[in-house]
């Protein structure tokens, strides 16, 4: 994390916006609305982070290495795939990220993999829904009305 | 009563256990009946507003919640603690943002959009629809030390159905079933499920903490109603063990689990096989033990200091 959450609320109101869209703290955020929960200035600062992660992208910021260029690639992927199946494949999740990031760390995933394929954790094939089309209008809807 | 059941993806995949312990629990339970939504679409995960637009996890949301209309429901149960942040947020915005709510019907093209139904986690039905009081508890979990981690999204944002900071309707359940609910303070810390993929060590590191905090309370399981904290505190256990130079030895079920369990359902209806951190034999120790001689002598000792919910 380059810039602490209320350096990046800061930085917002003083119009940085190539810092701001190019850090890597709008892509360590967990969600997890604690800070949230507790701002004394009542910002929303989860829905905050997951906003400019949205402009990064709308506005075509490129992804430096690491920590942003990684969770770039996580989310993107996992839309793409909600996308295309109207659902989350998990499997085919992670095989994406791995290859575009590092294909060794997959042998290092090995161990954990064959636990879950053992434990029945691991669903082979995907289980789409079967209103693809329509959601996939959802998709279309919106993002020709974002761009 | 009757409620529209929306698993969730992780449901049919990695925690497939606590879709099969929850609906065993619901099949028992006169008053808690669960009608899944038929081909129910992502619930609308956080990627979807930060990838396409923020409006985006209100249409996807939008679309399960017209089909949970159709079927004539007021009110959906879901039991991922994501799905339950996201599609409880959608509803609430859907209801009182008249903007939004054009934006979603716009996207939504031909479904309709009426009445928006609420959207509950089956912990607060359990809790406050069912009552702790009509649950039927057949095998007590005497012995069992549960550290109930609610994690980050049970309970946040705000307007849920429970404390933020320190919730007590898991503690408040578990006791209900026999077992000793232990007071820690990491509650409602996150496990860093968000970033797990991307950011390895950051939520590797917040995991471990909880479960460093959960021994040091003295519990001997811990109890979880979100899959991915499951997941991690389970599958991983191993890992987040040498990341803090011990064994945690911590067996983590779904607070679902541990109802059936207390309900004397069918053991092989729960899914215990599936935990990678085994808790037959915890549960071997404890529930299933027969009553010692051993452990009369304990009971005589000094009185615990009074918890919360104590008379």
């Amino acid at each position: 994390m380059d810039y602490t959450p209320r350096t990046i609320m800061r930085m917002i109101q003083a119009g940085m916006e190539d810092e701001v869209l190019t850090s890597e703290t709008v892509w360590t955020c967990a969600a997890c609305y604690s800070c949230a929960v507790r701002c004394p200035r009542d910002i929303d600062i989860t829905d905050v982070m997951v906003r400019l992660r949205n402009l990064a992208l709308i506005r075509g910021y490129p992804a430096r290495a690491g920590i942003a260029r990684r969770g770039r690639i996580y989310n993107v992927d996992f839309m793409k795939i909600v996308r295309r199946f109207g659902r989350i494949y998990e499997l085919e999740l992670v095989l994406r990220y791995h290859l575009k990031t590092n294909p060794l760390n997959l042998i290092g995933m090995a161990p954990v993999g064959l636990t879950m394929f053992l434990k029945r954790k691991l669903r082979l094939l995907p289980r789409p829904a079967k209103g693809r089309a329509e959601i996939r209008g959802i998709f279309y809807r919106l993002q020709e009305k974002d761009q | 009563m009757k409620y529209a059941y929306f698993p969730g993806c992780s449901q049919e995949s990695t925690a497939e256990e606590y879709n099969r312990s929850l609906l065993a629990v619901a099949q028992r339970l006169d008053s808690l009946e669960l009608v899944e939504i038929p081909d129910w679409n992502c619930c609308g995960a956080t990627p979807a507003a930060a990838i396409v637009s923020p409006t985006l996890p209100h249409s996807l949301a939008a679309r399960n919640l017209s089909i949970a209309r159709e079927m004539g429901m007021d009110e959906i149960v879901a039991p991922c603690a994501a799905c339950y942040k996201n599609m409880r947020k959608a509803s609430h915005d859907l209801q009182y943002n008249e903007e939004l709510r054009a934006q979603a019907r716009g996207a939504l093209g031909n479904r309709q959009l009426g009445r928006v139904p609420d959207v509950r986690h089956p912990l607060d039905v359990v809790v406050n629809d069912v009552g702790l009081d009509n649950l039927p508890v057949e095998k007590p979990l005497k012995g069992l030390k549960v550290a109930c981690y609610y994690g980050c999204l049970l309970t946040r944002p705000a307007g849920g159905f429970d404390d933020i900071e320190y919730p007590t309707s898991m503690d408040r359940l578990m006791e209900t079933l026999g077992a000793e609910a232990v007071d820690w303070p990491y509650k409602t810390k996150c496990c860093g499920g968000g970033i797990y993929m991307f950011h390895e060590q950051v939520s590797f590191s917040m995991s471990a903490d909880v479960l460093v905090y959960a021994k040091a309370a003295g519990a001997n399981a811990v109890a979880v109603g979100c899959p991915f904290c499951q997941l991690l505190l389970d599958l991983y256990q191993d890992k987040l063990g040498d990341l803090r130079h011990t064994s945690f030895d911590l067996p983590i079920l779904f607070f679902t689990q541990l109802m059936g369990i207390a309900m004397g359902l069918d053991r092989s209806t729960l899914g215990l096989e599936k935990l990678v951190v085994p808790p037959f034999k915890l549960l071997a120790e404890t529930v299933d033990a027969p009553e010692s001689a051993e452990r009369k002598p304990r009971k005589a000792r000094a009185p615990k200091p009074k918890k919360w919910g104590e008379a």
